[in-house]
């Protein structure tokens, strides 16, 4: 199951990303659990470039480079993938045979989907689905009669896609967006990964890799070096599969004329999102760096650069567009990230929203607000007084619970007046609160104490 | 957020009772239980019982179908989902994820807020909470709300919750049935539970 996850620390079904993981050849788990062991790899060398910029080559946008320095043979240096022949991109329709491998993986995932149909994480929103759909299309129209999507509630910047045409997008990486193009570059990651067959690869690498590991009669230390070359492998692996997934993403664009800066500009802002997180992980091994951020942003970057030459009309950004699209749900997504729990990066995310001038300020003051409240340090309750402050004032509108916060924060702080004037206007706010008669409750035992 | 060492600590201690989990047993219905020396309560059904940690689970049918959990005195900087939700203990040890805790001198409002937030953590999906209100414990102060979730079968959870701080320390109740059919089944016999239920 390749995925684009980057930044939530558990899922909003740990079964079931597991099982995804396992599915992906630990796919979705890669960003994560690449992190550790990649600072020593990780600079942008000719074969990591030409893994970006295979499927541009391939495509007849861009032209590989003559000295043959970012020459990609099709799977990663050395792995066990590498030396079979380079698996055809998937065809529009396409079935697998009924009693291979990739006959399993597409059952394993029809069941998953299943279980996402019925789990109620999905958000049944059919203008929202649709306009995710549309971008799908305008990106691989022969595809889109095989591709579903699904979005996801849940915080983090996640989306992932599976063998049997499952996309999922989730709400923290909708939030997360600026424009239809970077949209559509999140959603063209997930084609690469469909269309390059990336878990069928992963599957076959990780049951190679895994089959020479059982068969070995070593000793402890040696078994442990094996142990550790099989992890590096399949993470490696992973990564191999990201790359070629960007670079499909920006060919993607291209040829669907989307501004195609939108994948660096977008990756940019993760990796910074990323640290943010990292500040408070550094404690984890798996968080203590993560160069695969840095090397996406910088090689796309130029990669955007090149690829714009190619294109003829103005590519579209279509920022208007997406506000217009997904705005109604904007309230929708904040609160579901809130209940992932991982502050600081969330912070990190609706400041920068902030400084790219969001259409509803005041919205995300409150939501600031709250990460500093729940987070409850010592500090943080000033900061969140401060920024349910900067809601009131702000442009735009808050949501009602703006004052229930208030009330609770101020009672905690002991100022017992002016919380019961909060819950005073929350509860004008939201006659029909359903926690108006425990509110009540409050406000009595606060006016008379 | 940090994570201090004391609260490492803490849940270290509930895992380790937790792993101390006792065989299931049978309440005597017309014998009065007594939960942690601190709460009395009049079980009127024969409930199957298993005690695990700070929790106490009761059941009639099995699990899937009612379960009864008592959340036995939550202490400051507790997580509710490893204390209260034991049937999620495979995030336990991930040192990444950081989890909702209860907070001396919450008020109801905040311990459902935590409820949900806590749930939501953990996985489960489609959440909703209704009728938010006072409730009382043999005359002590307590909240109570009704909720409904997604279980992991697909199927949809209905139950409610009532709690009370007591001695700063968070006791939490809730009923959860298999579906909206079931619930009613046994509704009746855990109102008559808690409100046979006197503090020490």
């Amino acid at each position: 199951m390749p995925s684009l996850r980057v930044l939530s620390a558990v899922s909003a079904r740990p079964l079931r990303a597991l099982a995804l993981g396992a599915l992906g050849g630990l796919g979705l788990l890669c960003l994560q659990a690449c992190a550790a062991t990649e600072a020593r790899d990780s600079e942008p060398d000719g074969p990591v470039v030409g893994t970006y910029l295979d499927p541009l080559v391939r495509g007849g946008i861009l032209e590989a480079p003559k000295d043959g320095s970012a020459a990609v043979t099709g799977a990663p240096d050395g792995s066990a993938a590498a030396e079979g022949p380079r698996l055809e991109d998937l065809a529009p329709g396409y079935r697998p045979p009924a009693d291979g491998d990739e006959a399993a993986l597409w059952q394993s995932a029809d069941e998953l989907e299943a279980e996402l149909r019925a789990s109620g994480s999905v958000i049944d929103d059919p203008e929202l689905t649709g306009y995710m759909k549309e971008v799908v299309c305008r990106l691989a129209a022969s595809h889109c009669a095989d591709i579903r999507v699904y979005v996801v509630s849940g915080g983090g910047f996640t989306a992932s896609m599976s063998p049997n045409g499952m996309m999922e997008i989730g709400t923290g990486a909708l939030l997360r967006l600026r424009s239809e193009a970077e949209l559509a570059a999140v959603i063209g990651h997930e084609l690469g990964h469909y269309l390059r067959r990336h878990s069928l690869q992963g599957l076959r690498s990780a049951k190679a890799e895994l089959a020479d590991f059982v068969a070995s009669r070593e000793d402890f230390d040696t078994f442990r070096l094996r142990l550790r070359s099989l992890l590096l492998e399949i993470t490696r692996f992973s990564r191999f599969h990201e790359r070629e997934a960007d670079g499909y993403a920006l060919r993607l664009l291209a040829e669907a004329n989307y501004a195609p800066s939108a994948v660096a500009r977008l990756w940019r802002r993760m990796s910074k999102e990323f640290h943010a997180s990292e500040e408070v992980r550094r404690e984890s091994v798996f968080f203590s760096s993560h160069p695969l951020m840095k090397e996406r942003s910088e090689v796309l970057s130029v990669l955007a650069l090149e690829v714009r030459t190619w294109m003829g009309a103005t590519p579209v950004v279509g920022r208007d567009s997406y506000l217009r699209r997904t705005g109604a749900r904007r309230l929708d997504f904040l609160r579901a990230e809130l209940t992932a729990w991982e502050f600081p990066q969330m912070r990190t995310a609706l400041e920068g929203l902030l400084a790219d001038d969001d259409p509803n300020p005041a919205e995300l003051h409150y939501f600031i607000g709250e990460t500093y409240r729940l987070g409850n340090e010592d500090e943080d309750l000033v900061r969140a007084l401060e920024s349910y402050e900067m809601a009131r004032k702000a442009e735009g509108e808050a949501p009602p619970e703006l004052h229930r916060s208030r009330g609770l924060l101020l009672r905690q702080m002991g100022d017992l007046p002016a919380a019961a004037a909060a819950f005073r206007q929350y509860l004008d706010a939201l006659p029909d609160a359903r926690d108006r008669a425990l509110t009540e409750d409050l406000l009595r035992r606060l006016e008379a104490s | 957020m940090t994570r201090p060492l004391p609260r490492l600590a803490g849940l270290a201690a509930l895992l380790i009772l937790a792993a101390c989990a006792g065989r299931p047993s049978v309440v005597d219905p017309d014998t009065a239980f007594v939960l942690d020396g601190t709460l009395t309560l009049q079980p009127q059904t024969a409930w199957d019982r298993e005690e695990e940690g700070l929790v106490e689970t009761w059941t009639a049918r099995g699990r899937p179908l009612d379960k009864v959990a008592f959340l036995q005195g939550a202490s400051d900087g507790d997580p509710l989902v490893y204390s209260f939700s034991y049937e999620y203990r495979f995030v336990q040890g991930n040192d990444d994820l950081s989890f909702p805790t209860f907070r001396e001198g919450m008020t109801g409002l905040e311990v459902h807020d935590l409820y949900v937030a806590s749930l939501t953590k953990i996985g489960i999906t489609g959440i909703s909470t209704r009728d938010v209100r006072p409730w009382q414990v043999d005359g002590h102060p307590g909240f109570r709300f009704e909720f409904s979730h997604h279980g992991d079968d697909g199927r949809k959870r209905e139950g409610f919750a009532v709690g009370f701080v007591l001695d700063d320390e968070l006791w939490l109740i809730t009923y959860t049935s298999g579906s909206l059919a079931s619930y009613e089944v046994y509704k009746d016999k855990v109102e008559a539970l808690l409100a046979s239920i006197k503090l020490r």
